[in-house]
């Protein structure tokens, strides 16, 4: 039994650094693609925000899980052949995306009229206004938000164990697999999950926090 | 040629018409009272002048030329202030200077604190909106607008959003900008302060010019009887108010 | 897969009923240690992670449940963290002054939180809990990874049978999407 408890937690150090990589790149990815998206979706002509708008609705729809499945087992029919690795990066990077732009689209919108009719008024470009008064007025707004979806994206990567990511979920549970002990692994999966998704909330709110003194300052 | 002239302006939302042909016309200095039941079109006037709201038919001019928003012929300071609240109160007259005007940082920010000192709020120039009271807030709205040096300067209810103590130092900073010559429109309910302050009161009432003229006129027995029967609504809630 | 679509439909319901069941409680003791500690372990570990819990763990300890019950009950009990917290966030929208109304006129805390607090939180959070009851939905597909036989499930048996991977699951897809689409369109149509 001991020796099932170290098994497991030496699958942790190996699995723990995957599941970190593809989470960070995907919030990363996802952040930005989700801004672009979020930003056309307020600025763009109908013709182009509204299938964006249907697309981000189907994203938000439809489980992980099953997208999942649809890139990395439905992908090499139409040409798309990922590794394990790249489609679950792949699909988190999405998943995530459609609902960061949910987020800045919701902070753009929060920007007073007003203070946009001045800045039109004293002659502000429209990317000036973008740049130097929407962006850091949604700031503070968004952050809290955003920081609260980048740590659900940390639990959404067990998903991928399902697809054979050699993540976190994936190795210990072969440690299971191997041993039988599927009570012990899975008990350590679920400490390290929980310590992990609460220090990252801690470090999430410190920094909002860190940020918002610089700001009111 | 008049600063600001205002022909046959018609807007109207779907099936409302909210002005219906106002005609207007603004000598360099004026300063121009605008008042009015709510709903008459005030601030609409203000906005469609500003090129805020589209026109539906008719042509404002400033000094001759059609204007758009931004071109830096007419300025505005509007009810709800509209400070950008993430940049200091210099930060927010000089944004402008820096971007739109092209002025170094340097120059950009030294016109700042001249246009806040002229507001009397020379020592808080560092300090962030959320850090200033509204009296205060308005007051460096002004200034951000008076550093563009506008031709016209709209004032839509300047004090409509600020505590009756606050409203003092607003009416003062405008007053005195009227002494020293600037033009203009000033949409405000302090009837008190736009008969001292106007050259000439505009009365509006569903989108129209009902009568013009110097406040001596406007605020006496002589003026329309819609006219009449506004102020005395008006002064009759003032005083049960003080009652 | 149709009847797999019904199990997919009543295996979330059940859960979100256990879930708004247990959130009220939970909501209401938001402060104490032990709804601290449920709510931080429900929302900090994966849900599939729980699953497996309740499946190797549970047996381990001599709590041997029927596959569709641990996986139903798993959850609810998960639901129930995220109801807490946004009941939570409904409570504190409910006006003081309508709490000490009801004191006054003698209603138990009981009637208090049933007749007053919940009918105006949850008319408040009506679009948080909309949005709750979706991502369970999504949620539940993870159940297919302990067997039981749900719209996932029978995609992936479908997709295995046929070889056809892509329509199989662009399908089921489909009918989860369908399914929250309905849902949220059903909560905004109804008047408020």
């Amino acid at each position: 039994m001991m020796q099932a408890f170290i098994d497991s937690l030496w699958a942790t150090a190996r699995g723990l650094p995957v599941t970190l990589a593809i989470w960070l790149a995907a919030v990363v990815a996802g952040m930005a693609l989700g801004f672009l998206v979020g930003a056309l979706r307020f600025f763009a002509p109908r013709l182009v925000s509204w299938p964006l708008a249907a697309l981000v609705e189907t994203v938000r729809g439809v489980p992980f899980l099953v997208q999942c499945f649809l890139l990395y087992f439905g992908g090499p029919f139409v040409g798309i052949d990922l590794s394990p690795v790249m489609a679950g990066f792949v699909a988190l990077s999405v998943y995530g995306a459609a609902y960061f732009s949910e987020v800045f689209r919701a902070g753009f919108n929060a920007v007073p009229p007003g203070q946009l009719e001045a800045a039109r008024l004293l002659g502000l470009s429209r990317p000036a206004t973008v740049w130097r008064i929407m962006l850091p007025v949604m700031a503070l707004g968004v952050l809290p938000a955003l920081a609260n979806l980048a740590v659900i994206l940390i639990k959404e990567t067990a998903v991928l164990s399902i697809i054979t990511v050699p993540e976190l979920t994936f190795r210990v549970q072969g440690v299971g697999t191997s041993t039988f002990a599927f009570a012990e692994t899975t008990l350590v999966l679920a400490l390290v999950y929980w310590g992990l998704v609460e220090a990252t909330a801690m470090l999430a709110r410190a920094t909002e926090r860190r940020i918002e003194r610089a700001l009111a300052a | 040629m008049s600063a600001l002239s205002v022909r046959g302006l018609h807007r109207s939302v779907g099936a409302t018409q909210i002005l219906r042909g106002i005609d207007l016309d603004v000598t360099a200095g004026e300063a121009i009272g605008i008042i009015g039941p709510s709903g008459s079109g005030k601030s609409s006037l203000l906005r469609c002048i500003a090129g805020l709201d589209p026109i539906a038919a008719g042509s404002v001019a400033v000094e001759g030329r059609a204007t758009r928003p931004g071109d830096g012929a007419v300025g505005m300071v509007f009810q709800q202030f509209n400070l950008w609240p993430h940049l200091t109160a210099r930060q927010n007259v000089a944004l402008a200077l820096r971007l739109v005007r092209k002025l170094p940082v340097r120059e950009a920010d030294a016109r700042a604190e001249a246009a806040l000192a002229q507001v009397g709020l020379a020592a808080l120039a560092a300090r962030k909106p959320a850090a200033l009271s509204g009296g205060q807030q308005q007051r460096v709205a002004i200034a951000r607008t008076l550093a563009m040096e506008p031709r016209v300067l709209l004032f839509d209810e300047p004090t409509a959003a600020l505590d009756p103590e606050l409203t003092t130092e607003v009416l003062d900073v405008i007053r005195a900008l009227a002494a020293g010559g600037t033009t203009m429109l000033v949409v405000s309910h302090e009837m008190g302060f736009v008969a001292g302050l106007a050259t000439r009161v505009v009365f509006l009432d569903h989108g129209q010019v009902v009568q013009s003229g110097p406040p001596a006129e406007i605020f006496s027995q002589r003026a329309e009887p819609r006219i009449q029967a506004f102020l005395q609504t008006y002064l009759s809630r003032v005083a049960w108010v003080q009652a | 897969m149709m009847a797999a679509t019904w199990a997919t439909i009543w295996i979330s319901a059940a859960g979100i009923a256990i879930g708004f069941a247990l959130g009220v409680p939970l909501a209401v003791a938001a402060q104490r240690w032990w709804a601290r500690l449920y709510i931080s372990f429900f929302r900090g570990v994966p849900l599939l992670v729980q699953l497996l819990l309740a499946y190797y763990a549970l047996p381990f300890l001599g709590i041997d449940l029927p596959g569709i019950v641990a996986a139903v009950g798993t959850l609810g009990l998960c639901c129930a963290a995220y109801m807490a917290e946004i009941l939570r966030g409904g409570f504190a929208l409910v006006p003081r002054g309508g709490l000490e109304a009801a004191r006054l006129l003698g209603l138990t805390p009981t009637q208090t939180l049933l007749r007053i607090r919940l009918p105006i939180a949850a008319q408040a959070m009506r679009p948080a809990l909309v949005n709750e009851a979706i991502l369970i939905i999504k949620a539940s597909s993870l159940i297919s990874v302990v067997g039981i036989l749900e719209l996932t499930r029978s995609a992936q048996a479908l997709a295995s049978s046929t070889f056809e991977p892509l329509p199989a699951y662009a399908l089921c897809g489909a009918i989860y999407l369908i399914i929250n689409l309905s849902l949220s369109f059903a909560a905004r149509a109804r008047p408020a």
